[in-house]
C-alpha cells in the first residue's frame, strides 16, 4: 500500500513534468509581458509630465499668516513629482472626508504651533494616513522637505539681495542694511540653525515598504494567481474513473489529494523558483537604469525566491480546489482566470491598495492574493510578519481540505 | 470459488436504490447485471468493488466477508469502472507500474495477464493517444494485478467498435476459463451473449433473468 502511494506521488510529478516545455513557453511569454507592463507603469510614473494631484486635508490651527504664505508656497511648488492640494477642512470633517476616500491623508496642526516654532519649541503635528498606503507617507514628508528647503534658501536670497540694492543705490540708510542682516540673523537662528522644526505623529500608518515594491510584490502575486493556469490541462480534465479505482485498492482521497497536490506545489515552486532566479539574475548584470521597485527586490534576492514559497503553497493550494470544483479545460481555465484577476484586483496586485475604501482593505488583507502581497512585502523590507505567515498557512490547510472533501464527494457520488 | 452476495441495500437520500440484493455465482463464469437506467446497476458493481458503504449486507468469498476485511477484499476483486481509470500523460508502462512492481511487469508481460491482453504492443504509447479499445485493455490490465478470482466490470464495451469489443469478450473467456468470475454491467448484445447467467435489477430487487437473445424482450422487462 505504501509503495503504491509513494509510486502514484511519482507518477504525479511526472505527469506535471511532461507539461515542462508548455509551461516554460508560457512563462516567457507572462514574464515578458509583465516585465514590459512594470517597466511602463514605472517609466511613466517617472517621467510624466502630468503629474498625481494628492487632495491633502489639513485641519487644525492654520490662523497665522505666514503659515498659510507656507501652504501656499507648497501647493504652488514645482519641485515635486506631486501636485499637491491642501483642503482646509475642520478635524471631524478630515475625518469624514478621509473615510469616504476624498482625500488621501490629512494633517492636524496644534493650536499656537507656529507661535511655539518661533519660540524654538517642537510642535507636534498629527498626521493620518490609511495603512494601504504604503510609503506615501515618507514621499510626502520628503517632498514637503524638499520644498521648504527651497523656501528657506529663496528667503535668504531676498534678504540678501535687498542688502545689495541698498549698497549699490549708494544708501547712507544705516536703519535698512542693519535691518537686513537682523533679517539674516533672525532666520538662521529660528529656523536654520534648527534641525526640527516640527514633529510629525504618525497615526494609522503600516509598513514601511515604498509604494514601488508593494506594487513589485504586486505584481508577483499576480503572476502567481496567473500562473495556475498553466496546469489546466493536468488538472482541469477529470476522469472520476481513476480515483474510484484508487480508493478501491485502499488510496483514499486525502492520500490522492495530498500526492497531486504535492506534485502540482513541487512542479510550481521549482518552475517559479527557477524563473523568479534567473530573472533577478538578469536584471543584475544588466545593471541598466533599474527602477527603485526593482533595487529594492534586488537587495536580497534569495530571501524574495525563498520568500515566495510559502505564498505558493497557499495560492497553489487555492487553485488546486478550484481544479477540484470544476471540469473540463474551458471551465478550469476561466474560473482560474476570474479568480486571479477578481482577488488580485481587490487585492491591490494591479493597483495600490490605498484605492479601495478602508473597509476592503481591512477585508482583502485577510484574502489568499492580499495577505500573499502583505507577505511578499515584509519578505522585501526582511521583517515577514506573522500574521501573514499563519494566514497562508491556514488557506494551505484550509483549501487541502476542501479538496479532500470534493474529491470524496466525487468519488462516492451516485 | 464461490461468491455470495446476501441482503445488500443502499439508500441515496430518500431514495432506497437497492433494497435486497442477494444472489451467488460460481468461478468460471459470467454474471450479467441488467436494468433500465439509473436502476442501481453501477451502484451495486461500486458497492462490490468497495468504493461505495452498503447499508447493510455481506460479500462472502469462500467464506471470508470482503467487506469486513479490506485487505483481503482489494487483493480478490479487481474493478473495471466506466470510464478511463488511467493517467492520460503517462505511458501504459508508466500507469502499470502504479499496480505492478517492475518484476512482476516483465513476468506478466512475458506470457502473463498483460500478454494475453496484447498490452506490449503499445507499452511506450501516451494513453492519449491510444484508441478505445486499447485503453479498455490496459484499464483490465491494471485491475488483474493481484490476479484476482472475481473481476468487476461496468459495461466495458460501451463506444468501442466491433474488433475491440471482441479482444475484450476473448480475454472474458480466457478468463471464465481459469476459473474467474466475472460480473459485468451491460445493455450490448455482445456482450449479453458471453454471459452464462443474466440477473436484472427492477424497483431495487434483483431476480434471476432468462436472456434468450431478443432484446426487444429485455426492453419490455426492463
Amino acid at each position: 500500500m505504501r509503495r503504491k502511494k509513494i509510486v502514484y506521488a511519482g507518477l504525479q510529478l511526472k505527469r506535471f513534468f511532461r507539461l515542462f516545455p508548455f509551461v516554460l513557453i508560457m512563462s516567457i511569454v507572462l514574464c515578458t509581458a509583465a516585465g514590459l507592463a512594470l517597466g511602463k507603469m514605472i517609466r511613466d510614473d517617472r517621467t510624466s509630465d502630468q503629474k498625481k494631484i494628492m487632495r491633502i486635508g489639513i485641519a487644525g490651527d492654520t490662523s497665522n499668516k505666514h503659515l498659510q504664505y507656507g501652504i501656499t508656497a507648497v501647493q504652488q511648488t514645482d519641485v515635486t513629482q506631486y501636485s499637491v492640494e491642501f483642503v482646509p477642512l475642520e478635524e471631524d470633517e478630515a475625518k469624514k472626508e478621509f473615510d469616504a476616500g476624498n482625500i488621501v491623508s490629512y494633517v492636524v496642526i496644534p493650536e499656537g504651533f507656529m507661535e511655539d516654532a518661533i519660540n524654538g519649541e517642537v510642535g507636534k503635528i498629527k498626521y493620518v494616513t490609511s495603512g494601504g498606503t504604503v510609503g506615501f507617507d515618507t514621499k510626502i514628508t520628503s517632498e514637503l522637505m524638499k520644498a521648504v528647503a527651497s523656501l528657506i534658501f529663496d528667503a535668504q536670497r531676498a534678504l540678501h539681495a535687498v542688502e545689495e540694492v541698498a549698497i549699490d543705490k549708494g544708501t547712507e540708510d544705516y536703519d535698512l542694511r542693519v535691518l537686513a542682516r537682523e533679517g539674516s540673523y533672525s532666520l538662521i537662528d529660528t529656523i536654520i540653525r534648527r534641525s526640527e522644526l516640527f514633529e510629525v505623529e504618525e497615526v494609522g500608518v503600516s509598513g514601511s515598504s515604498s509604494e514601488e515594491s508593494a506594487l513589485v510584490c504586486g505584481i508577483l502575486v499576480l503572476f502567481l494567481l496567473l500562473w495556475g493556469i498553466t496546469c489546466c490541462m493536468i488538472l482541469s480534465v477529470k476522469d472520476d474513473a481513476m480515483s474510484r479505482v484508487l480508493y478501491s485498492k485502499g488510496v483514499g482521497p486525502k492520500t490522492q489529494v495530498a500526492s497531486e497536490y504535492f506534485a502540482y506545489f513541487l512542479f510550481m515552486a521549482a518552475t517559479l523558483v527557477i524563473l523568479t532566479s534567473a530573472a533577478l539574475l538578469i536584471l543584475r548584470l544588466t545593471k541598466a537604469a533599474l527602477p527603485e521597485a526593482i533595487t529594492v527586490v534586488l537587495r536580497s534576492p534569495v530571501s524574495v525566491v525563498f520568500g515566495l514559497l510559502l505564498p505558493i503553497l497557499a495560492i497553489s493550494a487555492m487553485q488546486f480546489f478550484l481544479y477540484e470544483v470544476v471540469n473540463g479545460v474551458v471551465n478550469g481555465v476561466l474560473v482560474q482566470f476570474l479568480c486571479a484577476v477578481g482577488l488580485g484586483y481587490i487585492s491591490g496586485c494591479l493597483y495600490p491598495a490605498y484605492f479601495f475604501p478602508e473597509a476592503v482593505q481591512k477585508v482583502t488583507s485577510y484574502l489568499p492574493a492580499g495577505a500573499a502581497r502583505l507577505y511578499l512585502s515584509g519578505v522585501v523590507d526582511g521583517k515577514p510578519p506573522l500574521s501573514g505567515t499563519l494566514i497562508l498557512l491556514g488557506y494551505f490547510a484550509l483549501f487541502l481540505i476542501l479538496s479532500a472533501a470534493v474529491r470524496r464527494a466525487r468519488i462516492k457520488s451516485e | 470459488m464461490l461468491l455470495e452476495i446476501k441482503n445488500i441495500k443502499k439508500t441515496f437520500g430518500k431514495e432506497q436504490v437497492l433494497k435486497d440484493i442477494t444472489f451467488s455465482a460460481e468461478g468460471g463464469t459470467c454474471v450479467g447485471i441488467l436494468g433500465g437506467n439509473g436502476c442501481g446497476k453501477s451502484t451495486l458493481l461500486s458497492i462490490l468493488a468497495g468504493v461505495l458503504k452498503p447499508d447493510g449486507g455481506s460479500m462472502i468469498l469462500d467464506g471470508h466477508d470482503l467487506f469486513g476485511t479490506a485487505e483481503w477484499h482489494r487483493h480478490n476483486v479487481g474493478y473495471v469502472p466506466q470510464g478511463t481509470p488511467l493517467l492520460e500523460e503517462l505511458s501504459a508502462k508508466d500507469n502499470l507500474r502504479l499496480w505492478y512492481s517492475d518484476r512482476k511487469m516483465k513476468e506478466e508481460l512475458d506470457g502473463g495477464v498483460l500478454a494475453m491482453l496484447g498490452i506490449g504492443e503499445f507499452l511506450k504509447v501516451p494513453v492519449r493517444r491510444m484508441s478505445g479499445g486499447m485503453k479498455k485493455r490496459l484499464s483490465i490490465g491494471c485491475a488483474m494485478s493481484t490476479l484476482p478470482p472475481v473481476l468487476l466490470m461496468d459495461e466495458p464495451c460501451a463506444a468501442l467498435d466491433l474488433g475491440c469489443k471482441g479482444n475484450i469478450l476473448s480475454y472474458v473467456e480466457t478468463y471464465k476459463k481459469r476459473g474467474g468470475l466475472v460480473i459485468l454491467t451491460s445493455h450490448d448484445e455482445m456482450e449479453l451473449s458471453t454471459c452464462d447467467r443474466w440477473l436484472l435489477i427492477k424497483d431495487g430487487f434483483i431476480s434471476e433473468y432468462m436472456y434468450d437473445g431478443n432484446i426487444d424482450n429485455l426492453v419490455k422487462s426492463l
